[in-house]
């Protein structure tokens, strides 16, 4: 057996690993330093088990990684979700469907603090379904409304997807970042469009509520000030070259511990709750980045990345219809897999024959995001479907899942649009 | 009650205690990693701050580095003990308990060989770099500080994971969940 061909092999057997229940950090490690040993005997294994876990967490720029964590863990515990959710009510909750158009912008905003998909769609279920569900809005919208909503956490900078794209594959975390604005604002327009849609043709599913005073629309426009200059800071910093991800990453951790203490909100419990659960994620994520290393050691040794890159240079297909394949294989991958876990088992085959067709490394980063946000409400793993339901006890799984398929249809039509469109991503980056 | 009984529920107890103590442990440990965080963060923002004085914090890398390094090894024993890291249910839910039991026997033991042998490997390269009096690049920090927290989060992970090994293998033999129920 060539060593491509066993490469591929042990890709497979990790995925195995992986349906089996082995955390996907440990399936990768294992299989990256069984699949080297084969390949090279043990004394290479031990000298990448030597180097790799120190070298993965040890370079500066991986840094950016905690201090987002820790960025969106004290946003999430601001009380800033219930503000901007009345902000964005006050301009666009009286339409037909506007509280679940007031939804999906208010996660857009809090994602652009947060960081994290699941955060944003937790934080804001909390927030929005018990007053959709009081308006008389059907739970079917507003349980998908949040769901989908919180995707754009991934998608929106600062993203902590985007970053580790960036520092596996090497591109600048900046330009991603700036690059995500655009399609970031698009996936929110295209879920309002589907809440628009959707009431039009079915008006029971949202019913009309009271005009907002003038008065109430700047009040709460002066709640949430502080959100839009925590965001101004942190991705205009980098945008305008005031400091690197790493600095921007840091002063965003201390400005939103500022933004709880400011709320009223920073108590020594809500510290101790917040560095556990920055502990948790930090861990998860490093421990991937850990067994990513490994398995990258491996996959690069067996050549099974050269073999792709022949293979598809031989076949002699065009780079756009290589790029449609790939989404599609993300896609059914994201209908199983988490996201992070997604990326980090796959990009390290998949980015040098993307490299090779000369697809620029910033659009293929947020294809490849958006594919993997569309994973997070794609059933059956669909992990933004299971927040909801965490979050609303007795709201049913079919209910949501029926309820999602608009957004769905609204993420395709999104994904379609960024590849035929290019610009709609690298415009912005391009004038950095 | 017979003789097997007893033996198992001591055995029950023993487990559950010591995973009791274990994440208390565990949780401290992750605490101060957090600590380290939080130093980053403060140095960061600081040297930030000073530079319009054209002043900065001297060695800035170098401690953001050993912060980091403090926050992630730290925290990984913490995650395994907190179910935190990120497996797929997909398959493993729709099976019967002891299955599942046994399956999370498999990951948590494939989890604790993988560190025992990264702990092994590591502490060897770590032992080279002292001898070699490998030191960091600004502040000339020894090597081996940024070592420690890798060594030490490896050790306990090692003993979170075989802890939820055994509790698991336990619970798949019996067909009764022990301690934590499987997730």
């Amino acid at each position: 057996m060539s060593d491509p061909v066993f490469g591929l092999l042990a890709f497979f057997f990790a995925l195995l690993l992986v349906l089996l229940r082995v955390p996907v950090a440990i399936a990768m490690g294992v299989v990256g330093v069984g699949g080297f040993a084969l390949l090279n005997g043990w004394f290479g294994a031990a000298f990448v088990l030597g180097a790799a876990p120190f070298e993965a967490v040890f370079p500066y720029s991986l840094s950016v990684v905690p201090l987002f964590v820790a960025m969106g863990v004290f946003a999430a515990r601001a009380g800033l979700s219930q503000s901007l959710y009345q902000a964005a009510g006050a301009f666009i909750g009286r339409a037909r469907g506007g509280l679940a158009m007031a939804t999906i912008g208010a996660c857009a905003a809090f994602g652009a603090i947060c960081g994290s998909s699941l955060a944003t769609a937790a934080t804001m279920g909390k927030v929005s379904l018990p007053e959709m569900r009081r308006f008389g809005y059907a739970d079917s919208l507003a349980a998908a409304s949040i769901a989908a909503g919180g995707t754009l956490g991934v998608l929106i900078p600062p993203s902590i997807l985007l970053v580790i794209y960036g520092l596996l594959t090497e591109t600048s975390i900046g330009q991603l970042f700036v690059g995500a604005l655009i399609p970031g604002l698009l996936a929110t327009l295209l879920y309002m469009a589907a809440v628009y849609v959707q009431t039009r043709l079915n008006p029971e599913l949202a019913p009309a509520t009271a005009k907002p005073e003038r008065g109430h629309r700047l009040a709460s426009l002066k709640r949430v000030w502080a959100v839009a200059l925590l965001f101004f800071v942190v991705i205009g910093g980098i945008y305008w070259g005031w400091f690197s991800p790493t600095e921007a990453a840091a002063i965003g951790a201390f400005g939103a511990m500022l933004l709880t203490a400011v709320t009223g909100q920073l108590t020594w419990r809500v510290l101790l709750e917040a560095a556990e659960e920055t502990a948790r994620t930090t861990g998860m994520i490093f421990l991937i980045l850990v067994g990513a290393a490994l398995f990258n050691y491996f996959i690069e040794t067996s050549g099974l990345p050269r073999l792709l890159t022949g293979w598809v240079e031989g076949a002699g297909l065009a780079p756009l219809t290589v790029l449609l394949l790939i989404m599609l294989f993300y896609l059914l991958l994201g209908c199983f897999m988490d996201s992070l876990s997604m990326v980090l088992l796959t990009v390290p085959f998949v980015f040098p024959v993307v490299a090779d067709l000369g697809i620029d490394p910033v659009w293929f980063g947020i294809l490849l995001v958006t594919a993997a946000e569309i994973g997070l409400i794609t059933p059956p793993i669909g992990m933004n479907l299971f927040v909801i339901q965490g979050v609303v006890p007795g709201l049913r799984q079919a209910t949501i899942i029926r309820g999602i398929l608009p957004f769905l249809a609204a993420d395709g039509l999104r994904l379609l649009l960024l590849i035929a469109v290019p610009a709609l991503t690298l415009w912005l980056p391009g004038r950095l | 009650m017979t003789g097997l009984q007893v033996s198992e529920r001591r055995t029950d107890r023993v487990l559950v205690r010591l995973d009791l103590w274990l994440t208390r442990f565990a949780r401290v440990v992750a605490l101060l990693g957090m600590l380290g965080l939080g130093g980053a963060m403060l140095a960061t923002v600081l040297d930030v701050g000073l530079r319009p004085l054209d002043e900065g914090i001297f060695g800035v890398v170098d401690l953001v580095q050993l912060g980091v390094m403090a926050a992630a090894w730290l925290a990984i024993p913490y995650a395994f003990l907190t179910d935190s890291h990120v497996s797929v249910d997909l398959l493993a839910q729709n099976l019967p308990s002891r299955l599942a039991s046994l399956l999370k026997a498999l990951g948590a033991g494939l989890a604790a060989g993988l560190m025992a042998l990264i702990l092994f490997y590591g502490w060897q390269a770590a032992a080279q770099q002292a001898q070699f009096g490998d030191v960091s690049q600004t502040l000339g920090l020894p090597r081996t500080w940024y070592w420690a927290p890798l060594l030490f989060g490896a050790a306990l992970s090692v003993l979170a994971t075989a802890l939820i090994a055994v509790t698991a293998l336990l619970a798949a033999l019996r067909g009764a969940a022990l301690g934590k129920e499987p997730a």
